[in-house]
């Protein structure tokens, strides 16, 4: 090993072995010691905010519009289903026929980013293990799984089949989708739900949505929870402040208080 | 004694949240350097975890200008300190258990680099020959990995690195006339 792996090294391209050599290099060599703080300000710097603002602003912009327009379309879809409902049934007759309705409280503590799935519900977390009669899904009737499909919300029918318990179908339904914040958001919930879960998974995709769609807040909350599962009071601390920061309503208030208890552990 | 309490739990409450801050702006730059550091997710976020908590316990010197560089150059200290750790026990028990033998906390004057802005970066850039400031930028700041970029240019993945050596090279020795950046790193 060589001093001159430093470069390749700190970009992240050497493989295994590699790597592990020349950290073992980088215990006793203060050159290289020295240029890796180096190349460690050079990235903090380029990525400073102003960076952030000024380097990537009109993909921001893009987003910004696609997120306001893709908003837009869920509302008056929404909007639209209601609306078809009522019509078709006259006055609302049941809550099935009428709007989607949730339980007063959630059940799970991941989110996933469809709105009318999102709204915030105070915190009942149902632990289901062997033996336990308990069941963290919630009856979400089949009618409304159809007209969900019918009217074509994707991410509505990715949360509805999530939240009810039909995590296969869920997971299919993400799938097939383009990368989105809705996509990413639920496969991250998803990986934490499933019967084998993976924290680590479900931190990784929370990233990339929060990191690819910057005003993806429910990747942001999913991201505190997978943090607390792997353990990590502090990061998981963090990760709360950004949602609290979005100021909605309710997630914001749960997102400052969680910080704070993880911080005082 | 209450109207004095005050005004000392507002400044710690101020303080404790422009930290909090500090720490969550700069996280995500972090964990991306942490995660190549050390190769692994689990590492990297112990790193990013340890350095925090330094951060928290410590406070961050107030004499500090720029509270980002300050906390990588924590980081950096950290993963050193791991690395001798690692070499002088090639299979601890627990690292944890091992006392270490790095100076963590920053000594001496703040590196230069906690100076310069993205604007200054971008202006000395434009030193560069068109052919160092593409690929630079294509890494540095579209993050793009030297694979991608070699396909992007047609080029070979060892002419990226050799690119990147000097773009990097001539972007400081631009820094060192500018802003007296350290030479030799």
């Amino acid at each position: 090993v060589i001093c001159h792996d430093l470069h390749p090294f700190f970009d992240g391209e050497l493989a295994t072995e590699e790597q592990v050599a020349f950290r073992d290099h980088l215990a006793d060599c203060k050159r290289c010691q020295q240029q890796l703080a180096g190349r460690i300000h050079e990235e903090v710097a380029v990525d400073a905010p102003v960076a952030r603002r000024s380097d990537r602003t009109a993909p921001r912009r893009a987003h910004g519009r696609a997120l306001w327009i893709g908003a837009a379309v869920g509302v008056a879809a929404l909007l639209a289903l209601v609306v078809w409902w009522r019509r078709g049934a006259g006055e609302p007759s049941s809550p099935e026929q009428t709007a989607i309705v949730l339980a007063p409280k959630r059940h799970v503590d991941v989110r996933f980013a469809a709105a009318a799935f999102d709204r915030h519900r105070e915190r009942d977390v149902v632990r289901a293990g062997p033996g336990s009669a308990a069941s963290p899904y919630e009856e979400v009737s089949l009618a409304v799984l159809g007209e969900l499909d019918r009217a074509g919300d994707r991410d509505g029918l990715i949360a509805a089949s999530a939240l009810s318990g039909d995590l296969a179908r869920a997971r299919r339904a993400a799938e097939s989708q383009p990368d989105s914040c809705a996509k990413l958001t639920a496969l991250s919930a998803l990986a934490l739900l499933e019967a084998q879960p993976s924290a680590e998974r479900a931190l990784a995709l929370a990233v990339d949505a929060r990191t690819r769609f910057p005003a993806c807040t429910p990747a942001m909350w999913n991201e505190a929870i997978a943090l607390e599962h792997l353990q990590q009071p502090l990061p998981a601390a963090i990760a709360f402040d950004r949602v609290a920061a979005q100021r909605e309503p309710g997630w914001s208030i749960e997102a400052a208080e969680r910080a704070g208890r993880l911080r005082a552990r | 004694m209450g109207d004095a309490a005050e005004p000392a739990e507002r400044a710690t409450r101020e303080s404790r949240d422009a930290l909090s801050a500090t720490l969550a702006e700069t996280e995500p730059v972090l964990a991306r350097i942490a995660a190549r550091l050390c190769g692994n997710p689990a590492d990297a976020r112990d790193l990013v975890q340890d350095t925090f908590e330094r951060a928290m316990r410590q406070g961050i010197p107030t004499d500090v200008r720029n509270p980002r560089t300050w906390l990588a150059t924590v980081m950096h200290n950290l993963f050193i300190d791991r690395c001798r750790s690692a070499k002088r026990r090639p299979h601890p028990e627990s690292l944890e258990d091992d006392p270490g033998i790095a100076q963590i906390e920053p000594e001496g004057p703040e590196p230069a680099w906690s100076q310069i802005t993205i604007d200054d970066i971008r202006s000395a850039l434009e030193e560069l020959d068109a052919t160092y400031r593409e690929v630079y930028v294509l890494h540095a700041f579209e993050r793009w990995s030297y694979e991608r970029i070699a396909e992007h240019l047609s080029i070979q993945r060892i002419t990226v690195g050799t690119r990147l050596n000097r773009a990097r090279k001539r972007l400081r020795e631009v820094l060192v006339v500018r802003f007296g950046l350290e030479s030799t790193p």
